[in-house]
């Protein structure tokens, strides 16, 4: 895996782990929003959305999200 | 003369005025326009006339894009937050990835915040419907 594709990842990932924790614990959206302009990273963002897509739609994310 | 050893300041700037040099040593008054003016309290328009190296733009309020923008209307902004809602509930009514999302409130790589805000409220609000089921 090359640097810039684990660099990648890794953003993606936390954005994923961002969105569940906000999902457990009952933050709004305005705090995620919020984390996500304070980041301003398109990967990040994009872990968020298919976080919340996954679990509003109760599908696992598909491989091809990463 | 007397006023010469109050103000020794004045002097010194004036003769850098005459041989060229606009430098000017910035002490807690302000001499220069030969009344005295707290820095804090010198208007920010004529500071960089009078001091070509003044900051003004680490005092000029500007947003991300640099530019002096009007804050948005209440309603500009309800508008912009339902088409995020209704973009979000779209993507989860259609089935489609989640990437659609980003790609349609994207333009020229910038997101706009309450469109944002609106699809995540969505996707949280059709997550939270869903946990209402299972655990009523």
């Amino acid at each position: 895996m090359k640097p810039a594709d684990f660099s990648t990842t890794y953003s993606f990932l936390e954005g994923f782990k961002a969105a569940d924790a906000c999902v457990r614990y009952g933050a709004k959206a305005d705090a995620l929003a919020g984390e996500i302009a304070q980041r301003a990273d398109h990967h990040f963002t994009r872990g968020v959305v298919a976080c919340l897509v996954a679990s509003a739609t109760a599908t696992q994310p598909s491989k091809d999200d990463k | 003369m007397a006023n010469h050893d109050k103000k020794p300041a004045i002097h010194s700037n004036r003769q850098n005025t005459k041989t060229g040099s606009r430098s000017c040593d910035l002490g807690p008054f302000c001499h220069f326009l030969d009344f005295p003016i707290m820095p804090g309290f010198f208007p920010v328009a004529l500071a960089g006339r009078f001091f070509p190296n003044f900051p003004i733009d680490a005092l000029t309020p500007r947003r991300h894009h640099g530019s002096m923008e009007k804050p948005l209307k209440t309603s500009t902004r309800l508008e912009r937050y339902l088409q995020g809602f209704s973009l979000g509930y779209e993507v989860i009514e259609a089935g489609e990835p989640a990437d659609v999302i980003i790609e349609e409130l994207s333009t020229d790589g910038w997101i706009e915040r309450d469109q944002m805000r609106g699809a995540l409220s969505a996707l949280l609000h059709e997550i939270h419907r869903l946990d209402q089921m299972v655990h009523p």
